[in-house]
């Protein structure tokens, strides 16, 4: 979770960010900003996210995403 | 072209659409619509109609076939245990690829009617320059509205391809989604889910429908017939004549064309959402208040919303999250820090966002010019945010809650889209930098001196009519920006208030307006492109 928040404070830095803070809605992240944190998400976790994981059921909240993270890598992160 | 703000529309057209589709039952209103959009959009485009059909044909045609190969796929992988994985993966892939053939054959033809059509001159010229060649272009006419039924085409086909809507059996459906009055000459670019889904619905529209929508036209045609088609006339004189010009002229010369431009496409933008709450159908936003907005992300966040969504949504996605970009982005994940690892592939996928901006909006250099001359400031925003970053942190500036700051922003804002408006409206780019130059070594402040001549064709009561209007759009607008619903305040006032209220926009507008001798009404600029 923690490398997950790390990627997002190096995005936006002046935003505050825990494990609930609605990320769309919150405005941590637009669609550039998404594209970057897709990227990071990619290199971090070697995993491929296609144009269709990104619905707000996966990237709603940094929860969602460690929890969509998890599935893509078959174990916890 | 049959303007929207014009009296043949209001009556021929959309009069009677409204009337039929008002007094008819829920089951055939989506038809209604369509015969109502056909006949207009046949007079509109002077007959010319082979484009909008053929786009129609595409979309409807390939829409079916995606669907049908993506429903194959599904029910082909259901007949096959889970524990066969790799037979059910290969299964997807194929079916993978047949879907991804079809939707890159239709969305191929679809720009191929767009280039054909709209880009022909410029690729033949630019041939012709480069090879000393003298080959003739095609002149294919330019259909009225090609530009947005062709962004809608290719959405609707994205969206069935990622699995985001259905596709329709029907071909009417398609045709009245891609050829609605309102949206067909200048948008708003809505997409199916958006627009398709409520045209096709036949929602009954009530009173308040009624009411609110007949304010906001009225509030549309203000903007158009008091301030833009009066901007236009010292505009005109500017830039037609910018060599006589210099300094402070010139700079009023592009700030009013900027007004006129707001104005204008704005003024249509409510004329047509108006017209569409009349009939119970929310059309999507195309602006924002965009002269409020603090950096050029936020100022195309504001301005022409639709086409930036579609950017967004179908040119920065589809690059971004493609499987060549993926490469490129591993790539850089070990050559460079972490921001710029990830900022360069998001830079890169920008450059097509922004090109296609350019390059939609006109057949020429200037326009690919125009759409470059943001991306490379974003680019530089976006590459020098850490400097800045630590820069704001050493001189003690809070960005997010400084006032002074978000004015400055908003300045810097303001004079980077100034600019913009110069290279969109100059002649070509020679012109648009020799006005440059002008602008900023020639002093003259003719723009100000007394006597009819250096008013620019426009007599006192032009310049009168202008300011007010002006002060009640910035009003209107600085209400709206602290969230103010002004126009649903108006709808709440009692009887007695509200049906003079009422009475004198409409006066406003027809006694205020830019009409008869000495005017000449601008052109919908944006149906052009």
């Amino acid at each position: 979770m923690e490398t997950i928040l790390n990627i997002l404070r190096e995005i936006n830095p002046t935003a505050q960010v825990d494990e609930t803070t609605e990320l769309m809605e919150e405005g941590v992240l637009d669609s550039m900003s998404m594209v970057m944190f897709v990227s990071a998400l990619c290199n971090a976790y070697d995993v491929d996210i296609s144009l269709r994981d990104v619905v707000p059921e996966n990237f709603a909240t940094p929860e969602c995403v460690r929890d969509f993270i998890a599935e893509l890598c078959g174990e916890e992160v | 072209m049959i303007a929207y703000n014009t009296f043949s529309f209001f009556l021929l057209y959309f009069g009677g659409t409204f009337l039929l589709y008002s007094l008819s039952p829920k089951k055939i209103k989506w038809f209604v619509l369509l015969l109502g959009s056909f006949v207009f959009y046949f007079f509109t485009a002077k007959g010319h109609v082979i484009s909008l059909l053929i786009c129609i044909l595409i979309s409807w045609g390939a829409g079916l076939l995606i669907q049908l190969l993506g429903d194959t796929m599904q029910r082909k992988v259901k007949q096959v245990p889970k524990e066969e994985k790799g037979k059910r993966k290969k299964i997807r892939d194929r079916y993978g690829i047949y879907k991804r053939c079809v939707f890159t054959v239709a969305v191929v033809s679809i720009v191929s009617i767009l280039l054909v059509c709209k880009y022909d001159d410029f690729f033949v010229q630019t041939v012709n320059a480069i090879f000393s060649t003298h080959i003739k272009p095609l002149s294919v006419v330019h259909a009225v509205g090609l530009s947005f039924f062709v962004l809608e085409g290719i959405s609707y086909l994205a969206d069935i391809y990622f699995g985001r809507i259905e596709a329709k059996k029907n071909p009417l459906r398609i045709a009245l989604y891609l050829s609605f009055m309102l949206t067909v000459v200048e948008g708003p670019v809505a997409k199916y889910a958006q627009l398709g889904t409520q045209l096709n619905a036949g929602k009954a529209n009530t009173y308040e429908d009624v009411s609110k929508g007949f304010l906001r036209v009225i509030w549309g045609i203000f903007k158009k017939v008091v301030i833009a088609d009066r901007a236009v006339m010292l505009v005109n004189t500017v830039f037609d004549n910018h060599t006589e010009y210099g300094g402070f002229t010139v700079a009023a010369g592009i700030a009013f064309y900027t007004l006129q431009l707001y104005c204008e496409f704005s003024g249509v933008m409510d004329i047509v959402c108006g017209l569409g709450e009349m009939m119970g159908l929310q059309l999507p936003e195309n602006f924002a208040r965009p002269f409020f907005a603090k950096s050029i992300r936020d100022f195309w966040q504001r301005w022409h919303i639709t086409l930036g969504v579609w950017l967004r949504d179908y040119v920065f996605f589809g690059v971004s999250f493609s499987k060549g970009f993926r490469k490129i982005s591993a790539k850089t994940k070990n050559r460079f820090r972490p921001y710029y690892a990830t900022l360069i592939p998001t830079l890169i996928a920008l450059f097509f966002v922004w090109f296609t901006n350019g390059f939609w909006h006109g057949a020429g250099w200037k326009y690919i010019v125009y759409g470059l001359y943001y991306y490379v400031l974003m680019a530089l925003g976006m590459l020098l945010e850490p400097l800045f970053q630590k820069l704001s942190e050493k001189l003690k500036i809070d960005r997010q809650t400084s006032k002074p700051f978000a004015l400055f922003r908003q300045l810097r804002t303001f004079f980077i889209v100034l600019i913009g408006m110069l290279i969109f409206r100059a002649q070509d780019l020679k012109t648009a930098a020799q006005m440059f130059r002008s602008m900023i070594t020639k002093i003259d402040f003719s723009v100000f001196a007394a006597g009819h001549e250096a008013r620019f064709g426009m007599s006192l009561y032009d310049h009168g009519a202008i300011a007010v209007g002006f002060a009640v759009l910035l009003l209107v607008s600085i209400l709206r920006e602290k969230g103010v619903d002004v126009r649903g305040k108006i709808f709440a006032l009692p009887y007695y208030i509200k049906v003079p209220v009422y009475i004198a926009a409409l006066f406003i507008v027809i006694i205020f307006g830019a009409y008869g001798e000495g005017y000449g009404a601008v052109d919908m600029i944006y149906a052009n492109f």
